[in-house]
């Protein structure tokens, strides 16, 4: 954060600090739902990403009454113990299946459109799980949160190089992934048809 | 060949664009977290204690990866030592023949010439 630059949450850490359960409430109607979609992004889990949103603000209410403002926003280092918390999620856990993808169905009422867009969703969901975890956290963070390349290079404590890197390997390997498997979508498209 | 086509469409021979492939991450969306959840944090934090000892600055997370590179540079300094100190061992510092002579006529100039040489007859023997 850039000295002398107001943290958009400030209103709120006074309350944290204090311990005024008021103020974690207003804390998650702000982040809860961006921390819980980064968290299932990297995780491509619907239930670990609710554990580790969870985490992550318990970690910022025991915290609270230490923070010290100006070195970082609030925001900021949120997202950064949720990018740790999904790697040690990751490790702890065998690897993650995607087998809760719902089940694309004949239904003759459905539009052609929602289908394709539906079989479209699996397709990425499945090719962004086959990223590396930095490649996928750097994707999320810029990509979707659209975070500028340095605040997600000091989430990701790596340099914006570095971070830069990440982004055109991730998207490179997203585009073969994504390639590779148009061929099957398309044969079940036509057999469907 | 009919079939081959089939297999492999015509988008397939062609590269992905930045905005093909934008427009396919955009299907994506992950499902919103439960109703509950908000709940069950807030219900967790009554019953969590706020922290009194550590400081939030210096919180280091499980997965930092700052000091994981420490054991490869520890193991490559004591590489380096170590093949330094054998081949300093192996091949020890000769004193060049221009210095024996160097020295033994400044011994001869300060009428040292009789240590000099009892020191050199002393070495030569071991």
């Amino acid at each position: 954060m850039i000295k002398g630059q107001l943290d958009p949450d400030h209103d709120v850490l006074t309350g944290l600090m204090s311990g005024d359960e008021r103020a974690l409430t207003e804390l998650m109607s702000r982040h809860l739902t961006r921390i819980h979609r980064v968290a299932a992004r990297i995780l491509g889990d619907q239930a670990l990403a609710e554990d580790v949103a969870q985490t992550v603000f318990l970690k910022t209410w025991t915290m609270a009454p230490n923070w010290e403002a100006g070195n970082a926003r609030l925001l900021s280092w949120m997202l950064r113990v949720t990018t740790h918390q999904c790697y040690d999620m990751i490790k702890k856990k065998s690897p993650i299946y995607t087998d809760d993808v719902p089940e694309m169905t004949d239904n003759a009422d459905m539009a052609d459109i929602q289908i394709i867009s539906n079989e479209t969703s699996v397709q990425v969901k499945h090719a962004l799980n086959t990223l590396a975890d930095r490649q996928k956290t750097a994707l999320t963070l810029s990509y979707y949160e659209g975070l500028s390349q340095k605040d997600g290079a000091d989430i990701m404590d790596i340099t914006v190089g570095a971070y830069e890197s990440l982004l055109v390997r991730a998207r490179k390997a997203l585009k073969n992934t994504l390639l590779r498997d148009e061929p099957l979508i398309e044969t079940k498209r036509k057999s469907r048809s | 060949m009919s079939d081959m086509k089939n297999i492999y469409p015509k988008q397939n021979s062609n590269k992905l664009s930045e905005t093909q492939l934008n427009a396919k991450l955009n299907t994506y969306q992950p499902a919103p977290h439960s109703d509950l959840l908000a709940g069950r944090i807030l219900k967790t934090a009554r019953a969590t204690p706020q922290d009194t000892v550590v400081p939030a600055k210096t919180y280091v997370p499980a997965n930092d990866t700052r000091f994981k590179y420490w054991p490869r540079i520890a193991a490559v300094c004591l590489i380096a030592f170590a093949t330094t100190f054998s081949v300093m061992t192996l091949n020890p510092t000769s004193i060049p023949e221009t210095d024996e002579t160097v020295w033994q006529e400044a011994a001869l100039q300060l009428g040292l010439d009789d240590i000099y040489d009892w020191v050199e007859e002393d070495v030569a023997a071991n």
